[in-house]
């Protein structure tokens, strides 16, 4: 039996823009090695319950829990204490470093852990591989992606800082069969690794994969 | 630890180099401004030691006759009353005057014909062996086409003289020296038809000057007699004096260009905001984002100064410093076509690299500050 806390712990949770509620109240438990699938129509507060949980958003009401720790106030600084190294999230906008060669953003997330420029690159370019971005790709500024590359470099720059979770949001959206399917065998991998994985989609092999399921719906919508 | 600074300090670079069209923008008041005063601190170093150099070498007392308020000739006769003073072991009588050559004042100083004789500081041609050779300095003998072995007409008060050109003083000569003609002390007082002499060269043995030169002007009240060291402090007084001019000049350009560089910077950053949040997303704290925009404006500011220090030196060195250098030296051509005396000692590199520091981490201390602030929210939208 694991007695270790849930990731992720939301307990009544609400979030509101102009005074109307987006999200919640809510309660969600996420356990390590789980998949977490956020279900419901667009704009039904997906992303948002995702910024919660990331900590990329503060709550309105209710408690945010990271491994049994409360960071409901924590300030920004503290959270990115806490994600560095264990957390990697991807957003719809990906906001790739598109100053940097691609390697160099997608290891961003190393460089606070001390790891070695040389180390950085290969660990990147091995995981852009995985996700079928080439190696000769690697010292291209992302402008020079397509849609579905840069959104499979943003999975790749969570998936090498991601200890104990990923937080992902729509992470096929932009893919076709082939490369979706290289996407989920890629986060499922690091659930395998014991990671814990929440993702907002539509697509239904993640669905499939979720140990748990959470169906917003949209606000006006709610009881 | 120092694994993770080694690799924010890469990171920095990495920015650095990829906003370099940002920051060249940002810079290019700073970078202005900064080289001029470092390109007006060289030249004025340089007066300062060509001064100094040239007083040097110079005699240790200067006498000169005050008149009713103006320089007045000195009876030769003077000379053997000063070697009778006590610590006085040379005496010398010299004659300075300027005459028109085409136009153009050229200063004419005659000399002993010993010192003359052993004139070595040569760009070309030899030391005078007779009387009508003379020594020409390397402005005036480019100015007019003279060489060794040509002759010129001086039209001096009583008479014309026509000498011969023996050798070209060396290019690196004091620039006082770079449009003089050095003749024979006779010579030059048959061209100016007055045997009197202008001034009186005295060496003296050492720690004797002082003394020597009380000792002159209570032996005739309208003798002035100017030390070696009383000359060190005019020309260090008077490099100051430049110095102090031109930063006083510079100063507000400076400032000017610290806001403009802070307002860009400002503009410019305020595009970097999601770079930031997507660094605080990937587990950058605060400080970290601090120190990479830190040590961004830092190299910056490296950059700027080695930019500047380089930029002043092909100013002066490969175009004569124009403008700056005519309002640095009295009754120089807006664009010299001489040497310019410059020394670009590691002072002015240093205070430029220190200059460019604190005005690129004082013109960025908003834009850094609110950089640290970005939210992730602007990397998650």
């Amino acid at each position: 039996m694991n007695d270790a806390p849930p990731v992720f712990e939301l307990v009544q949770v609400e979030r509101r823009r102009a005074r109307a509620p987006v999200v919640g109240p809510v309660s969600v438990s996420i356990e390590a090695s789980s998949v977490c699938a956020l279900l419901g129509p667009s704009g039904s507060g997906k992303s948002t319950l995702l910024a919660l949980l990331g900590g990329v958003e503060a709550p309105d009401a209710g408690r945010v829990l990271w491994s049994g720790r409360d960071v409901t106030h924590a300030s920004q600084s503290a959270l990115s204490l806490l994600r560095r190294g264990r957390i990697g999230i991807v957003g719809q906008s990906f906001s790739l470093h598109e100053h940097l060669p691609l390697w160099q953003g997608v290891s961003i997330g190393l460089i606070v852990l001390g790891v070695a420029r040389k180390e950085r690159r290969a660990r990147a370019i091995a995981l852009l591989e995985t996700l079928a971005i080439p190696a000769r790709l690697a010292d291209r500024r992302p402008a020079e992606l397509s849609g579905g590359e840069r959104q499979r470099a943003a999975i790749a720059r969570a998936l090498l800082c991601a200890e104990i979770a990923v937080i992902a949001d729509e992470p096929t959206s932009n893919q076709d069969s082939a490369s979706a399917e290289l996407v989920v065998n890629a986060l499922l991998a690091r659930v395998a690794q014991g990671a814990a994985l929440v993702v907002a989609t539509h697509d239904p092999r993640l669905e499939r994969a979720a140990s748990q399921r959470v169906a917003l719906n949209l606000p006006a919508l709610q009881p | 630890m120092s694994g993770k600074l080694t690799a924010l300090a890469s990171l920095a670079l990495d920015n650095v180099v990829a906003h370099a069209l940002g920051y060249a923008a940002s810079c290019a008041g700073l970078l202005l401004t900064l080289a001029l005063w470092i390109a007006g601190t060289a030249v004025a170093e340089g007066l300062r030691a060509e001064g100094l150099r040239a007083a040097d070498a110079g005699a240790d007392i200067v006498v000169s006759l005050r008149a009713l308020g103006r320089h007045a000739p000195i009876d030769a006769s003077i000379a053997e009353q000063l070697r009778a003073i006590n610590g006085v072991e040379r005496v010398e009588g010299r004659v300075s005057g300027v005459v028109d050559v085409n136009g153009t004042p050229l200063l004419i100083i005659g000399v002993e014909p010993q010192r003359l004789a052993s004139a070595s500081e040569l760009e070309r041609g030899a030391a005078p062996k007779v009387s009508g050779e003379c020594l020409v300095g390397a402005e005036i003998a480019h100015e007019l086409g003279l060489y060794p072995g040509a002759h010129l007409a001086l039209e001096g008060g009583a008479m014309t003289r026509v000498v011969s050109i023996s050798g070209v003083l060396r290019a690196d000569d004091a620039l006082a020296g770079s449009k003089t003609l050095i003749m024979d002390l006779a010579e030059s007082q048959t061209l100016f038809g007055d045997t009197r002499l202008t001034q009186m060269c005295l060496w003296t043995r050492a720690g004797y000057a002082d003394a020597v030169a009380r000792a002159v002007e209570r032996m005739d009240g309208r003798l002035v007699a100017t030390t070696r060291e009383t000359t060190r402090a005019a020309i260090e007084h008077a490099a100051n004096r430049r110095s102090g001019g031109l930063s006083a000049l510079l100063a507000p350009l400076l400032a000017l260009a610290t806001v403009s560089f802070a307002t860009l910077s400002w503009f410019a950053h305020a595009r970097r905001a999601s770079e930031i949040a997507a660094y605080k997303l990937f587990g950058f704290s605060g400080g970290d984002t601090l120190f990479v925009t830190v040590i961004e404006n830092a190299l910056v500011a490296l950059a700027l100064g080695t930019t500047a220090f380089l930029g002043a030196w092909i100013f002066v060195r490969g175009f004569d410093a124009p403008l700056l250098a005519a309002w640095l030296i009295p009754d120089l051509d807006l664009f010299p076509t001489q040497r310019i005396p410059a020394a670009f000692t590691p002072l002015p590199l240093g205070l430029g690299l220190a200059l460019a520091l604190c005005t690129t981490l004082a013109g960025s201390i908003l834009a850094t500050w609110r950089l640290s602030l970005a939210s992730t929210t602007k990397a998650f939208a």
